[in-house]
Parts: structure tokens; C-alpha cells; sequence
């Protein structure tokens, strides 16, 4: 059966002229239609710059924008905006995530000022998981914002180059804002219209939680476009490779918002192998790509940033393109 | 506390005399003999015969009924009498120089006495026959009154200091205008009852027809009476069924009861007709005599059947003759025991206004005749009444004579009302325990003589029948000054009962409440106590227990252990004895729920070594939330225990059953807490 | 009503060891209700440590009572008498209640016997759970009736976050998502579209707060 692909990789559309926000990579070839590839980039538990080049050297060539995470499942890590640094200067494209955790709304005003002073431009604006998952479970959780409200923020500071307290700034970012979405968490039915709300408030980019069930997650695209949500944000359906049914089992059973089929479990125990997971992460892209609407995929190999270039190459989405007209 | 309870225990309002039947039910169920004798004694002065022959209208009034059967209160009361306590009476509060004269020593005219010499009066007391005693020694069969009982209750009134004279007849051998001139400055009379009705049928002059008060009389008094081998007895109360019993025991072989009603209709005692029936007696129910056949001697009577038909004035079906239903037996004797009369006619000389009926005419509260310084009461103005009528008459006259002779006017007694029947809800969360059954003669035994077929309780059957009172209401109540408004009794209590009333703040604690202790041990606030006067929770008897602590030695080193006991527990007194012999202190407790975690704190401070409670088996349990409730606490205290740095064994709790296995975790217990050493290092 | 737990014992014997004059003082108020701080409390925490004393050979006094409230000043008032033989005293009352002992008797050192830990209902009998975080700008009009700012682990004001699952807190599966609450609320109200407006950032104002009812407040009579 010939596959119908809506985001053709061989033929990128050229001819119309995009209205770029912050104009990075990224943003570019969302705009321009691409089938879009990023990837998750874990900072070290400490000062150590060669392990982020490290893992960077990894992904570089394989994916279009790389996620720095900022303090992944409140574990304390180097700061997201430190390790895009390293990233520019290894010439690969950071997308800046962002949690209302640890910052108040100075705090977070203040960051993302410097960031774009650095020459980042893509931010991922994420609430932020609860510190008491976290190495300092002890740490006063700030939420002084949520995400919608912290894109909302930079959106109004890029739009009236103000900042949240009414001040004019001294120069503006213009940052390209992205938001996160777990179609898996509940109450379904409101899932949509959060995200709708996200939009709203400034998402251009959506990176979704990790999908496995991929026939809930076709659901939730129906309702997505149903609301003309696609139109107005790029979508990036999540993936990541399983290592083992272990792995699948405790995925299930501790991650909030994650749903692990039964049946990617049996197949796991069945032929328990790292191939065999990278076998299933490869059927989930196959099926993502058919879905309408769907701009990309975001890889989450955490602490297994080697599989993703693997991944990448057997999926059939190599080489990545370069964007024009940047 | 200043706290209004509506209502009062059932059984309390129904005993014509007001007894508090609950309280020394109680006090009984903690093994508090001689305080619940006392209870009884202070408002009966029959209290052996009342233990024995008593109509227990608090046995019918009692709200246990609907969840098994009555409490026993009337053996628990002969329980108590039969141990022989002295009574502790209160020394009349002045002497007053008048002096009253009793006419009549039978329980109304000794009863009066008792009180007026309390009440601070002198009584002589004129008696007839040649012992006191009336209708309880002359009507009553020794096999449901023994002599020994019925003369322990009156020595213990004469030894008051009462005068009796006996073998003087009033109105015969003296006048009543005598009496006045003589310096009595009032006059109860309490004659009695003892002129027999007759049956007015053909034959009753017979020989071999006698009366059923004169056949006891005789038996009593030594008249020689006789009966044969068929006899037949007329009537359906007491009377007639202690005549029936007694010609049994006077060796009749066959003995009828003729009754006219059915036997749901007949008035006599349900125990008595039971016990009789037991015995042998037939009952020829429906059926009236109509002749009284023989030649020089009764040979038979005619009958005729009866049915039933519209009620009548006693609310009684009336019995109505069914035409040609005659039919004749073949007796040697008949006993006529329909009821007596007052003998009222000298009386009557003597200027005393009688009734229509026959009896002596009384004002129903001060019971005053219409000569203002003769009063009346007993049987001689009630006919058929029972003992605590009679109990009650004499006391209340007594009260009335002293009003009368200080010039202040009669108080009618307030009513207090009973409480409800127990609804239907908490009918089901209240445990079922059987009531105790009275341990008799065996039926081929007694039918053979006078001795009296009730054995009586031994002590262990007391305790367990008195354990099963519900402590009406006497249960918890609320103070609403402290009260915090927390709901914590609301929500722990075992038996739904403290409710807040609607747009209220405070819990209403109803007349339902099982006195199980629960709410008072949570309550934060401590708002809430037990209106029972006899409860402690252990803690005043905590205090005297420990106070005889003897001062430790340095050298030998015995440790002190205190033992919370429950006392519902049927294994409580080996269980209590063996703790004693051990030389463990022993709070008992009326269900472990009662003890707070306070409590047993403050037995540690007391110096106590170690702790150990002993709670019966959940199940076994009176309360059977209580060792639920129980158990927490004592956990709630071992945790405080703990973070003082106190050895965990110092607390401990155990089972009383079995037995063989309690008295080896016991003794294993006391071994390690000599090894543990004390406490306190005290130098 | 404010909730709170009872502090370690070897807390307050750590903060007390070197007193002779000791006073442990209930509150009639919201730890009453709790059992935590009432009068049986302060009787057995005194107990507890006259035993402690006694034991470490100390010889120490300790008294009890109990205050009808201690954030009132002139039930306060009520022990000023006997205040002044303490040296220190234990105050089982909220951090309200021992914050007032401590201002008025600033010669005695004032300990707390419990940590205060919310204002919560009573769930069921023995489980409170936390309703509110005095924010001082209630929104619970907006969101159904139940409160994000303290019952969402993370206060949200556009949740349920990602974590919602099955209706439960990816914080604690033991509590319900308040957001998830707050959505069947407000659709069942036929509000389910104010949910899709964007809540602004909450403003947190300055913290301790002070409120004056002017109406109450005393009337100087030589005026």
C-alpha cells in the first residue's frame, strides 16, 4: 500500500515565504513543513561541559533541535540555559526547556533574558514535576506560575516588549514558545482544550509525552484537529525506545500519565532485547507519521542518547535536512 | 456538673416503693455487696421476703426484656439479703416525743414502723395473733418463705425499737378512743386482709371445705389440718396456688386448680404457676364449681365449663357458663382460696368510715381515714395487694404521720417518668446474654416437704446476672460548659446514641446509652461523665489500691504491679484471686473501655512497676466494642511508654482464658519484671 | 479548624531538660477538636514527663492546664497568676496560640508541643485532610468550589498538569486531583467553558497579614 505522507521529506515547500518568530532552525523547518526530529538532552549531575559535548556529539546530524531538560524529575542537573550554551558553540540548535518549579516570576523573567541574550531561541515552557520526586525532596516547590502563564508571559514580553509586571524592556525575546501535553492524562476530554489554552497563550510548538498507545493517541489528534489545533501549532509526538519489559513494566506502573500497552509488554517478554525495543519504537514512528496533522517526533532516549542516530536512520528519516532560507 | 437527665430507670418508677433496683444491681455486678444491701435496705425493709415473693413489677417494667429477658432483680435483691449484712440505717435526724400505734404486724404495719422510728417517732405495735408477721407468716408457705428469711427482715425492723404487743385484737380487746387515751397521738391501722370470700354455692358447709387462708393459716399455726388424697382448689392467685402446692406437700396424691378464666387471665405469679405445674397440680381452666357434693364429708364437686366472652371492668374477659357442659370430680377435699375481706366491723364500731367494698376508706395520699388522726394502708384498704404494695403503704404512711403530727401538709411525690423502650436499632447492637436460671429443688424432693425450692444465686451467678443490667439511665452525660463540639462521641460510639440536635451544638447523649465508657475515655474535652454514682473508671480505686503500697526496702527488692481487671469477665474473681496471691495490686473495672490512657500513666507515677490488663476475650466481651477501644488505648499508651525509654514489657496484656495458659504468662510476666528491676532508682 | 501533630517527646525533652518549673497548657480550641492539644493531652504529656523526671532523678515540677483558647487575650489573661511560677511552659495550642503565650509572658520560655500543620475537614472520623492555605484571594467561586491553591500539589491555576491520572495526584495516589474535581464540577454546573479562559498569575501578597475591622475595635470613652 503506498504510504501517504503529509510531511514528505524529499520535497520540502519552498515556495511560500514563512513568518519566522525568532527565526531559529526549528521554527524554520516546522514552518516550512518538514517532518521535524528532535531529541532529549539529559545535563550532567554536575559542572562536568565534556559530558554534555559528549552526549551532543551523539546527537548531532540526527536530529533537527535538541531538548536541554531542565532538572528532569527534580533531580538536580546543570542548568538547561548553561548546557545550551555549550551546545551553540557546538553549532547544534537547543530548545531551552523551562519549569516554573524552581523560579519565581523574576527569576524565570530573568533567565530567559540572559538566554536570549546568548542567542537561544526555541523554549519549552513546562510547569515542572513536583519536587518530591527529586534527589531534594525537601525543596519548597515555587510554582509561583504555571506553563500556560509563563508562556503567556513571554509571549506578552515579546509581543509588547513588556515585562509581566508592566515594565518596558530593554530589548525584547522573541523566543519560538512550545508546550508540552500528555494526551494520556485525564480528564481526557479536557486534554484538548488545555491544549487549546497552551496555544493560546503562545505555543507554537507542541512536544507531547511519550506514546505507546498509539490508538489513544490517534484519538486525541482527531480531537486536535477537530479543533483546527494543528493549524495553529506544530505537533511532535514523543517517543522513546523501550530497553527491556522491565523497564515497559515499571514505565506503566511509576510514571505518571504514561500508558504502556499490554501488548508491547507481552512482545518485550517475549523477546526480551534492546533491538526488540527499538523494533516496537520503529512501528510507533511508522504509525505517527500517518497521522495528519503530526509536524515531527521528539526522541526521549534518556541516558541512551547513542540509540537515537540508530533510530533516526532506521526509521528512514535521514539525512535531515538543512533549512533555507535561514 | 449541673446536668438534667429526662426520665428514670423503668424499673425504679414501676416498684411501688421507688427501689433502686438499678443502682444495687449495679453495685452488685462490681462485687459491692454490702453498699447494694444497704441500697435496698434503705427504702425495704423486707428485703429476704421481698427477694423471694416480690410481684417484680421492675422485672416487667425492665427494658432488657426487649433484647432477651428481664434482668433477675428480684433474686439479685434475695442474693444480697441472704448475706446477712446488719443494716446500716441513719440515725433519725431528732427524736419527736410522740409515740403511734400500729394496729397490725404484718409488712404494712412493720413497714410504717421502720420508717417512723427513722423519721424519729416511737411505735407500739398491736398484733393479734401471737407472732408478727401478718399474711407473710400466715399466708405465705415456708417453701416460698422460709421462717428464717421472714424473721431475719422483722427482727432487723424490731431491733429498731419498735414495742409489740401481741394477742390484742383492736376494737376487741381495745378501743381505738383507748388507744387515744392511752397517748398515742396517731393510729395506723394495717390489719389485713384474712376474712375468706365464700363461693356461696350449695355444700360449702361441708366438712372437708375450708378456706384457702385458713388451710395455710393452719399449716403455719399448727391446726391440724388435714387433707386426703383428691383435692380440689378453688381460684387462680396466689393464694389458691400456694394452698394447691402446699396440700401437695401435705401428701395429697391429686390436686386440682379451678380456675374460671384461662391461664393468660389468671392473676397469680408466672414462677409460682410454672413451678406448680412442675409439681404436679392440674389446672381445670374454664371451668366454675357449682355444688359441693357428700353426706357428712366432701365426696365431689359439680363444675360447669366456661367460655370467654366481652371484657369486663379489670379489663378481664368475662367468663360466661356454657350451657349443659356440667361435669363432676371426685374430691375429699375443697380449698376455696377466691380472695379475702378486711375484718371491719369492730372497726367500723369504733367510728372508722368503710368503703363500699368492704375496705377501709382512705385519703390515696395521705392515707388518712376520716377520723384525721387514723391513717390505713396494706390490705385492710387495698384487699389482694402484694408485699411492696404493702411495703409502700407503710412507708408512705409514715411520712404522712409525721406530717400530720408536725402540722405541714402532705407532699404528693413527684412522678418521675420512665425512660423509653430501647428502639428498635440499638435492640440489635446490644449483646445478647442469657439470663441466669434460679438453681431449685429437684421437683421429687420438694413436693415431699416445706423446704424452700429456690436455692438462691451462688456469687458467680449473681455477679453474671447483674452484669447483665443496662444501667438505665445512668448513662453518659455531656457537660455543655466544656464541651468542645468535636463529635468525637458521635462518631465512637459503639451504639449510635449521642446525636446532635438539630441546629445544636452539643450531643444529646439518650436514655439508649449502654454506659460502656467509650465517648468519656475520647472525649477531649473531658465534657463528658458517667451519671452512674458508682463508676470510678478505675481511677479512685487506682488511687486507694496504691496508697497501700508499703515502703520499699532497699535490700529486697519486690516490684510493684498493677492490674487492670474487667470485671464482666466471668474468670474475673479466680483471675482477681490469683493476682492477689501474687501480690498484684487489682483495679477492677466495669469493661476495660473504661480506662483511659491517663489512668494508666498515672499508675506508673504512682510508682508502679508495671502495668497489665486483663481484658476478656474479644467476644466474650460485655461491650463488644470495648476491647476494640480498649486494646488502642493501650497501644496509644505503650507508645508513650516506649518513648520514655520504658522496657515495653512493662505494659502489658493479657487473656484471662484459658486459664492453665494465663496463669503461666502471668507468672512468666511477674519473673521479668523482678529482672527488669524498678522504674524509678530511688536512693 | 487548624490541624496539627504531636511533636516528638524527644523534642520537648531536649528543649525542657535543664527547667524545674514546668507547665504543659492545653488549648480548648481546634486541637481540642483533634485530640491533639486538649485537656487529656496536656494531662497525659505532663504525666509522661513527671515520669521522665522522675526517672532521670530531676527534680522537676510539672503542672497542667488548660486555656479555653490561647489566641484570645483574655483567656490568656487567665493563668497570669500562676505564670509566674513557670519557667517554661509547653503550649499544645496551634502556632497561633503559643506565639500569643510568647508575647504575653515574654519572661517564660514558650515551646510548641505540636507542629502545626494545616486548616483541613474532618474526611471521616481520625482522617483531616487540608482545604486551605489562607492565600487571601479566594477563587474557589471560579473553580467549583474546591480550591487549587491547596489541594493541587502544585497550586496550579490552568491545571490538571500531566500527572492527572484516573482522577488521582501523581503526587500521592491517595489524593484526588482537585482538577479533575474542579472539571466535573464546573461541566456538571454547565460552567465548563470558564475553564477554558486563562487564569492570570495569583498574586501573593506580603505575608504576615493584617486585618482591622474598624467596627470592633475599641472605643476610647474619654473622647
Amino acid at each position: 500500500m503506498p504510504r501517504k505522507n503529509p510531511h514528505s521529506l524529499e520535497t520540502p515547500t519552498l515556495e511560500a515565504p514563512v513568518n519566522l518568530t525568532a527565526g531559529s532552525h526549528f521554527e524554520r523547518l516546522l514552518k516550512q513543513g518538514k517532518f521535524v526530529v528532535t531529541a532529549e538532552l539529559g545535563p550532567p549531575k554536575g559542572a562536568e561541559r565534556a559530558v554534555v559535548e559528549k552526549k551532543a556529539h551523539l546527537l548531532k546530524g540526527y536530529v533537527d533541535a535538541v531538548n536541554i531538560t531542565d532538572c528532569q524529575t527534580s533531580v538536580v542537573r546543570m542548568s538547561s540555559i548553561a548546557s545550551a550554551q555549550i551546545l551553540l558553540e557546538m553549532g547544534i540548535e537547543p530548545i531551552v526547556q523551562m519549569t516554573c518549579r524552581d523560579r519565581n516570576r523574576i527569576a524565570l523573567q530573568a533567565d530567559l533574558l540572559g538566554a536570549w541574550a546568548l542567542g537561544m531561541k526555541n523554549v519549552l515552557c513546562l510547569t515542572g514535576d513536583h519536587p518530591k520526586f527529586g534527589d531534594h525532596p525537601g525543596a519548597k516547590p515555587v510554582f509561583d506560575l504555571d506553563s500556560i502563564q509563563l508562556l503567556q508571559m513571554l509571549k506578552t514580553m515579546r509581543e509588547e516588549k513588556k515585562m509581566l509586571s508592566g515594565t518596558p524592556l530593554e530589548g525584547a525575546p522573541s523566543f519560538f514558545l512550545g508546550a508540552a501535553e500528555n494526551p494520556f492524562a485525564d480528564p481526557f476530554p479536557f486534554r484538548a482544550r488545555r491544549l487549546a489554552k497552551k496555544i493560546t497563550a503562545g505555543a507554537e510548538f507542541i512536544q507531547t509525552q511519550i506514546v505507546y498507545n498509539v490508538d489513544k493517541f490517534v484519538q486525541w489528534m482527531e480531537e486536535v484537529r477537530q479543533k483546527g489545533l494543528h493549524k495553529k501549532a506544530f505537533i511532535l509526538a514523543g517517543v522513546a525506545p523501550l530497553k527491556s519489559a522491565g523497564m515497559a513494566k515499571y514505565m506503566k506502573k511509576n510514571v505518571p500519565g504514561m500508558e504502556v500497552p499490554d501488548a508491547i509488554i507481552s512482545r518485550l517478554e517475549k523477546k526480551n532485547s534492546k533491538a526488540e525495543g527499538i523494533e516496537i519504537c520503529l512501528g510507533i514512528v511508522e504509525k505517527l507519521r500517518q497521522i495528519e496533522g503530526l509536524s515531527g517526533i521528539h526522541i526521549m532516549a534518556v541516558e541512551w542518547e547513542e540509540v537515537v542516530a540508530q533510530l533516526v536512520e532506521k526509521a528512514g528519516l535521514l539525512p535531515r535536512p538543512a533549512s533555507v532560507g535561514g | 456538673m449541673n446536668i438534667k437527665i429526662k426520665g428514670e430507670a423503668p424499673c425504679i418508677v414501676a416498684c411501688p416503693i421507688n427501689q433502686d433496683a438499678r443502682d444495687y444491681v449495679q453495685l452488685l455486678a462490681r462485687r459491692n455487696f454490702e453498699q447494694a444491701f444497704q441500697i435496698v435496705r434503705s427504702k425495704n425493709p423486707f428485703p429476704a421476703s421481698c427477694g423471694r415473693i416480690c410481684t417484680r413489677r421492675c422485672e416487667e417494667a425492665c427494658r432488657r426484656t426487649s433484647v432477651d429477658e428481664p434482668v433477675a432483680i428480684c433474686w439479685l435483691k434475695r442474693f444480697l439479703a441472704d448475706k446477712d449484712f446488719t443494716p446500716n440505717l441513719p440515725k433519725p435526724p431528732k427524736e419527736y416525743p410522740e409515740t403511734v400505734a400500729i394496729v397490725g404486724a404484718g409488712p404494712a404495719g412493720l413497714s410504717a414502723a421502720n420508717s417512723l422510728i427513722l423519721l424519729g417517732y416511737k411505735c407500739v405495735i398491736f398484733e393479734e395473733l401471737q407472732e408478727p408477721g401478718g399474711m407473710l407468716r400466715v399466708g405465705v408457705p415456708r417453701y416460698r418463705l422460709p421462717r428464717e428469711s421472714l424473721d431475719k427482715d422483722i427482727n432487723n425492723i424490731l431491733s429498731l425499737g419498735a414495742q409489740l404487743r401481741t394477742g390484742i385484737k383492736v376494737g376487741r380487746d381495745i378501743t381505738l378512743s383507748d388507744l387515744q387515751r392511752e397517748g398515742f397521738k396517731a393510729v395506723f391501722l394495717a390489719v389485713g386482709s384474712h376474712k375468706p370470700l365464700k363461693l356461696d354455692i350449695p355444700g360449702e358447709e361441708l366438712p372437708g371445705v375450708i378456706s384457702g387462708i385458713e388451710f395455710l393459716r393452719q399449716i403455719t399455726l399448727g391446726g391440724g389440718v388435714k387433707v386426703d388424697n383428691r383435692v380440689a382448689v378453688i381460684g387462680g392467685g396466689d393464694t389458691a396456688l400456694d394452698a394447691a402446692r402446699a396440700a401437695l406437700r401435705m401428701g395429697a396424691r391429686d390436686v386440682s386448680l379451678i380456675y374460671r378464666r384461662s391461664m393468660e387471665e389468671m392473676p397469680c405469679e408466672t414462677v409460682g404457676r410454672k413451678e406448680a405445674e412442675e409439681e404436679g397440680i392440674k389446672f381445670v381452666l374454664l371451668t366454675t364449681p357449682a355444688k359441693i357434693f357428700g353426706k357428712n364429708r366432701v365426696t365431689g364437686l359439680r363444675c360447669i365449663k366456661m367460655t370467654l366472652g366481652e371484657p369486663d371492668n379489670s379489663g378481664r374477659r368475662r367468663p360466661i357458663p356454657l350451657p349443659g357442659s356440667g361435669f363432676t370430680l371426685q374430691v375429699d377435699t375443697v380449698i376455696v382460696a377466691i380472695g379475702q375481706s378486711p375484718e371491719v366491723d369492730l372497726l367500723s364500731k369504733n367510728g372508722v368510715e368503710i368503703s363500699e367494698k368492704g375496705t377501709i376508706k382512705i385519703d390515696n395520699h395521705t392515707m388518712s381515714t376520716t377520723i384525721p388522726w387514723v391513717f390505713a394502708g396494706g390490705d385492710a384498704v387495698t384487699l389482694g395487694g402484694t408485699l411492696v404494695q404493702a411495703i409502700a403503704h407503710g412507708n408512705q404512711t409514715a411520712l404522712s404521720i409525721h406530717n400530720y403530727l408536725r402540722g405541714e401538709r402532705f407532699q404528693i411525690p413527684v412522678r418521675t417518668e420512665p425512660i423509653k423502650e430501647l428502639s428498635p436499632p440499638r435492640v440489635q447492637l446490644i449483646k445478647r446474654e442469657a439470663r441466669q436460671r434460679m438453681p431449685m429443688l429437684p421437683v421429687e424432693s420438694r413436693i415431699k416437704d416445706f423446704n424452700e425450692v429456690e436455692l438462691g444465686f451462688p456469687e458467680e451467678q449473681a455477679v453474671k446476672e447483674a452484669r447483665r443490667c443496662l444501667n438505665c439511665a445512668a448513662g453518659a452525660v455531656v457537660d455543655p460548659e466544656l464541651c468542645a463540639a468535636c463529635l468525637t462521641c458521635v462518631r465512637v460510639c459503639p451504639y449510635d446514641i449521642p446525636q446532635i440536635p438539630l441546629g445544636g451544638r452539643t450531643a444529646e447523649i439518650g436514655p439508649d446509652c449502654q454506659s460502656c465508657g467509650v465517648c468519656v475515655v475520647e472525649c477531649p474535652a473531658n465534657a463528658i461523665s458517667l451519671k452512674d454514682r458508682y463508676e470510678d473508671m478505675g481511677e479512685k480505686t487506682l488511687e486507694s489500691v496504691m496508697g497501700q503500697i508499703p515502703g520499699r526496702g532497699i535490700l529486697q527488692y519486690a516490684p510493684t504491679i498493677v492490674a487492670f481487671l474487667c470485671q464482666y469477665d466471668s474468670h474475673s474473681q479466680t483471675v482477681s484471686q490469683k493476682l492477689r496471691e501474687n501480690g498484684i495490686k487489682v483495679v477492677e473495672v466495669s469493661c476495660i473501655s473504661k480506662l483511659e490512657p491517663r489512668t494508666l500513666l498515672k499508675a506508673f507515677e504512682m510508682l508502679a512497676d508495671a502495668v497489665v490488663i486483663i481484658g476478656s476475650q474479644s467476644g466474650d466481651c460485655h461491650f463488644d466494642a470495648g476491647h476494640t477501644w480498649a486494646k488502642r488505648r493501650f497501644d496509644y499508651t505503650a507508645l508513650f511508654l516506649e518513648t520514655l525509654g520504658l522496657e515495653r514489657q512493662r505494659l502489658q496484656w493479657l487473656s484471662p482464658t484459658p486459664e492453665e495458659e494465663f496463669f503461666k504468662s502471668l507468672s512468666n510476666f511477674v519473673e521479668e519484671i523482678k529482672k527488669l528491676g524498678p522504674v524509678f532508682q530511688i536512693v | 479548624m487548624i490541624v496539627a501533630r504531636p511533636k516528638s517527646f524527644e523534642e520537648i525533652i531536649r528543649l525542657i531538660q535543664n527547667y524545674k518549673k514546668v507547665a504543659v497548657l492545653g488549648c480548648g480550641g481546634c486541637v481540642t477538636v483533634r485530640s491533639i492539644g486538649g485537656q487529656k493531652q496536656a494531662e497525659e504529656l505532663a504525666s509522661l514527663l513527671r515520669l521522665w523526671a522522675k526517672r532521670q532523678g530531676k527534680d522537676v515540677v510539672v503542672t497542667e492546664a488548660t486555656l479555653t483558647r490561647q489566641c484570645e487575650p483574655e483567656f490568656v489573661e487567665s493563668i497570669n497568676d500562676r505564670a509566674n511560677d513557670w519557667e517554661v511552659v509547653i503550649s499544645l495550642a496551634c502556632g497561633v496560640g503559643v506565639q500569643c503565650l510568647a508575647e504575653r509572658f515574654p519572661r517564660i520560655k514558650v515551646l510548641p508541643g505540636v507542629d502545626t500543620i494545616f486548616m483541613g475537614a474532618t474526611i471521616e472520623p481520625g482522617l483531616y485532610w487540608e482545604r486551605c492555605v489562607g492565600c487571601g484571594e479566594c477563587i474557589v467561586g471560579e473553580t467549583g468550589g474546591f480550591c487549587p491553591v491547596a489541594r493541587c500539589a502544585k497550586s496550579l491555576m490552568n491545571g490538571p498538569c500531566g500527572g492527572s491520572q484516573g482522577g488521582r495526584c501523581e503526587v500521592s495516589p491517595d489524593t484526588p486531583c482537585v482538577w479533575q474535581l474542579i472539571y466535573e464540577r464546573m461541566e456538571q454546573l454547565g460552567m465548563g467553558e470558564e475553564l477554558d479562559v486563562i487564569r492570570p498569575p495569583k498574586d501573593w501578597s506580603v505575608r504576615p497579614q493584617r486585618m482591622i475591622m474598624e467596627h470592633l475595635r475599641k472605643v476610647d470613652s474619654r473622647q
